[in-house]
Parts: C-alpha cells; structure tokens; sequence
C-alpha cells in the first residue's frame, strides 16, 4: 500500500538502529556538506535529516519536538511521529509498497521476524555495545574501560553468534526462515558490523568460527548493495578516528619514557 | 480471527513475560496438585504447561524441541511453535479473536504499542532485572551482588519511570496512548510488579514521586482482573519468603552484636 505523506527520517549514522533505518529505506547519505538528503524508501521519497548525537543536537526542542526521548532514530510521516528502529521498519513496511519478505503478511513468517527482533534487544544489542565500550570506546565516550565487563560481553556474544549458527540459520540463509532478508536480518547485520569495523585488537576475530553467520552477513550486504556499505561508511571514518587517536597516545607515552630523567 | 488449532502455553509464572503472555490469554492457573491447567485464551482454549526454570527444565530434551534457546514463554500452536513474550502476544493477538485494543489492526496506534514494547526492552525489562539480581536475587541464582550495579540500575530505573510519567502517560491512561489497555501495559505491569521481591519500603520509595505510574498499574490490575492477582500468585509467595530471610538475617545481625 502506497503513501503520498511527506516522510522525513531523523537519524546520525553513529548510531546502529540509525544505519539499519537508512539501509531498509534504502537511503544513500551524500558526502556533502549538506546534510539534507532525499532517500529512496523503497521507491517513496524521504528527506533525511542528520541529527547530531555528538553535538547533543538529539537533546535539543527542535527535536526534542519529534521525539521527547531524544533518540534517533525517528521519523515524522505527515505528522505523525515514531521512535525505536524495529518499530519504524515494521510501520514502513506496513505503509509503503515494499516486497513483502521484508515483514510478511503471513502471520507465522511474520511472528518468525518478530521473534528475532526481540531476540535481538536481550542479545546482539546489549552485548555488542558493552563489548565494544569495554574494548575500545569507553575512553571516546569519557568512561573507563572494565576489562572484566569486556570479558562477560565477549561470552554473552559467543553465546549469541552460536545461536545464530545454530538456530536461526541452521536450515535457512536467513535469519527468519525465509528464503529471502527481513528487517531482522538487517538489524542485526548492522550490530555485527560494528564488530568488524570497531574492533581493532582483533577485527571480526570474534566472527571467526561460524561459517554460517559468515555467509550470512555477506549475503545481506550483497542483497542490499550499495546501501549497507554506503551507511556503515561513518562508522569508517570514526574506526580511522580511534586508530589515529592510539596512534598518538602510543607515540605520546613513548616521548615520555625517552625524556630525559633528572 | 479465530483458530481452533491446539495452542500449549510453556510458562514459569516466576517469570515477567510468562505472566504477561497468560494475563493476555486470560489465564487461570489451577491450584490443584495437577499443574497444568486450562486457561481461556480470550475465549479460545489453551494448556498451560508449567516449566521450571529454577529446576532447570528449560534446559532439558522435551521443552528444547519447543524452544531450543530454552527459554519461556513459549508456544505450541498446531506444530508452530514460538518464544518471545511480545511475540506471542501479536500472534495470538492476530490469530484470535481479541478485542482490538490490545494490539489494534489501525497502523498508526499499532506502531505506537510497538514502539512502547520495544522501548521497554533497553528500558525496565533490562534495569529492573539488573537492579533486582544485585540488590535482592544474586545469592538464589548462584551469582554475587554487586552494589555498583545495583546502583546503576536504580538511576536507569528511575529514569524509565520519569519517561512513563511525563511521556507514555503524559495525556493517556495507558501507554499507547489508547484509552484501554494493549499488551504494552501488560507486559509492561508484570516487570513493574516484579520489584515486589524488594523490601516493602524500598520498592514503595521508588514508585513514590510516580503518581500517573501508580494510577497506570492500578487501572491495568483492574481491567485484567482477576487474573493478574491471581497470576502474580507465585511471585507473592516468593516475595513472602524473601522478606522473611530479610527479616531473620537482620535479628540475627542484632543477636551477634557486641553487647557492651
């Protein structure tokens, strides 16, 4: 079912559920310095707004406007206003003409997508994020890193991954069973690729030992070409970010150890 | 619409979501001995299996074939089987006959009861099972409290409660907005309920400043009676029991106290 309404997303593609939004939309972010965009959603016109999460841009009224928690990503169609990526997809899905093995009418597949969706929040989302913190970011995001939370995120997400080979992808290249991607696959693609991208001590080291999840994840990219790639391109820009900034505190503590000592 | 298919229920009623997906159903545990029961299912029949997690059935052969992630709820419904809380309740929502309210066929108020759900996940569900393990529950699970996290757990908790007051209730008496309960309010209800394992007067403190939030869960026990009093049954006894092993270990921190 088609809509005429004016659909504007609000996103920072800092943020996971952000790229995941923009990659269902099928959306490309120019490279621009103009940060307003039209997305192809899925042949219906978008306007894309960035939000900035660095500036705080997403504790401002302007947006505070669209969404009173402050998150992104959101978007406002025709008025009406929406948070939480899952939630977003399903109601886009629901209202725009979009092939329907993304969320099925069917209601079994369709309880298939819904059930690795909220699989999702107690999984890949919480886990990915506390080991990436306290692996890498927290020193980014003025927090210290807890090796032992590193460690407890790192099982939780073997755990994860061997569900993922075991389970959802055990008779199925796709994680809700059909033969074709869903919402899901892409939300949950774009949480394993920060692994890839982020992880720097041991990039997509965790990855490694399930073939399946492997494949899989080459198999969304592929499906959603070029747009996966295109979205996670910031999170490029900010990996580069963190490996100059070691860079230079490597090269800063070195100074220090060959100064002189009186 | 209706299904005449055989639907099994897979429950702990020591278990949030358990409770929330047979209050939706309509549920009627038995007291008997016997412990399955039948429970309506908004008119249609189910069996209600209990599996124990404590006693690690979710872990064993027979309920692994239903779920292989061992974990409840779970569904049988005709041989499709199904786990997630939010998941069943859309499915059964979808595949019976219940009234619209609870999860409506309207695009724009569905996506606000989806909205709610998901938000609930990265929101109460996490922090109030964070908060309950390190402040009351980390000796019966094996595992050890950690008070920095207690801690942690108590701000976002009261930060989730400060969003129910002054967004999801804001101008409505439920949290999608509807003027009758969908299965956000209920499976929203049962993790709010879950914090009666603390300490009365702590878990009194910290709904205290909430007025809406209380009002929210009085008129949600309401509408569902009587079964959600009646499903919360197991969680009352184990609150019962914890408040006791309070109340022993504190006389006994006085009985050891050096009398001077």
């Amino acid at each position: 079912m088609g809509s005429s309404r004016n659909l504007t997303l609000y996103v920072d593609l800092l943020s996971q559920p952000c790229r995941a939004v923009t990659i269902f939309c099928s959306g490309m972010i120019d490279d621009d310095d103009d940060d307003d965009e039209d997305a192809r959603v899925n042949e219906i016109e978008a306007d894309v707004q960035i939000v900035s999460l660095w500036k705080k841009e997403t504790r401002e009224p302007p947006f505070l406007a669209i969404n009173p928690l402050g998150q992104v990503p959101a978007i406002d169609d025709g008025g009406f206003t929406l948070s939480e990526s899952h939630t977003i997809m399903r109601y886009l899905a629901a209202t725009r003409t979009v092939a329907d093995h993304w969320y099925p009418e069917d209601l079994e597949k369709r309880a298939c997508v819904d059930r690795v969706l909220d699989w999702q929040f107690g999984n890949l989302h919480r886990d990915v994020a506390q080991f990436l913190v306290h692996r890498e970011l927290a020193p980014l995001l003025g927090r210290t890193k807890n090796p032992t939370l590193a460690a407890e995120a790192e099982d939780s997400l073997k755990q994860s991954l061997k569900t993922m080979e075991t389970v959802w992808l055990k008779d199925s290249p796709f994680l809700a069973g059909g033969s074709q991607p869903s919402i899901a696959d892409i939300s949950s693609a774009c949480q394993l690729q920060q692994l890839k991208v982020l992880d720097k001590e041991e990039p997509g080291a965790l990855l490694a030992p399930y073939e399946k999840v492997k494949a899989w994840m080459v198999a969304v990219e592929d499906f959603t070409a070029p747009y996966f790639v295109d979205a996670h391109g910031v999170l490029e820009k900010v990996a580069k970010i963190f490996e100059d900034r070691r860079k230079s505190e490597a090269e800063a503590e070195a100074e220090v150890e060959t100064a002189p000592k009186l």
